[in-house]
């Protein structure tokens, strides 16, 4: 199968290098699986006291499109954010990173044990990558990271 | 007949199928070839610019994780132009292919079969809304 229709959108592919790791589905999203969900679609879609009608938000999560909100939504999962953008491997701890583009997230994706990250592109595949490899026009760059202790 | 002719403002489109809602499935069978966007196409015609307006969606938004942006697509915006009459276009695929359509058919048919427990949830959703069609007896 092709990947290079992968390239054209996230160019730092090309030299990064990437492992695909799914086949495509819309059944859930990168925020979904920054928390290892596979069965659900993470956003917080609807007007903002309304509830969602097509996506899960977590309910104590403000229903916004800001930072602020998705770490809160994490945070519904035991992540807390850390100081700076330490994306190293820490023993113990498992990562998410968020990206933004024009201040708005756009994109997360989950440590692995081996220090690489999982990423799951929308409605496209799941891809073992660095953080810097799907860096640019798509999904912007890195601006937090998040931490939670492994059980 | 291009895309381009069959498409009218979406803002439009919107509130009339919304208040056009009475009961879906007369929506489907009655208000679809009244609409302003369908009623100067054949039913191929409107299969064809479905087809050619869905796969443009796809691709657009293939990665998007942005629900807000998969809906507000231009591409799927055309599509609830042209009118409820592609309500069984859309289930046909939502039951063979699923993707997102949820939006477009609450629009469309101005009923939400989803239950709150269920949203974000694509084999629900995809069950709540072909059960729905199948309740108004909608053929695809």
């Amino acid at each position: 199968m092709s990947f290079d229709h992968l390239k054209i959108d996230f160019p730092g592919l090309i030299v990064e290098g990437f492992t695909p790791t799914s086949p495509a589905t819309s059944s859930y999203n990168c925020i979904a699986w920054a928390v290892n969900v596979q069965d659900d679609w993470w956003w917080p879609y609807g007007t903002p006291m309304g509830v969602n009608k097509e996506s899960y938000w977590p309910r104590h999560a403000p229903k916004k499109i800001t930072v602020k909100a998705f770490i809160k939504a994490f945070e519904t999962k035991g992540f807390k954010q850390t100081d700076g953008i330490d994306a190293s491997l820490e023993v113990g701890f498992e990562k998410i990173a968020i990206y933004t583009f024009a201040t708005k997230p756009t994109h997360a994706a989950r440590q692995l044990p081996d220090g690489n990250w999982t990423h799951k592109l929308g409605q496209d595949i799941d891809i073992t990558a660095s953080l810097r490899a799907i860096e640019g026009t798509t999904y912007g760059t890195v601006n937090c990271i998040l931490k939670r202790k492994l059980k | 007949m291009n895309i381009q002719t069959v498409s009218t403002s979406t803002k439009n489109s919107k509130s009339r199928f919304f208040t056009a809602s009475g009961s879906a499935s007369a929506d489907v069978n009655s208000v679809a070839f009244s609409s302003s966007n369908t009623k100067m196409l054949s039913s191929d015609s409107i299969e064809s610019v479905f087809e050619s307006l869905k796969n443009s969606w796809v691709r657009s938004t293939r990665f998007k994780n942005s629900l807000s942006e998969i809906n507000d697509d231009k591409s799927l915006l055309s599509i609830i132009d042209l009118g409820p009459i592609v309500v069984p276009m859309i289930l046909k695929d939502l039951r063979d292919s699923p993707k997102h359509w949820f939006y477009a058919l609450r629009v469309l048919t101005g009923s939400n079969p989803i239950k709150k427990n269920e949203a974000g949830n694509l084999v629900k959703m995809q069950t709540a809304w072909l059960s729905w069609a199948a309740k108004k007896g909608i053929d695809f």
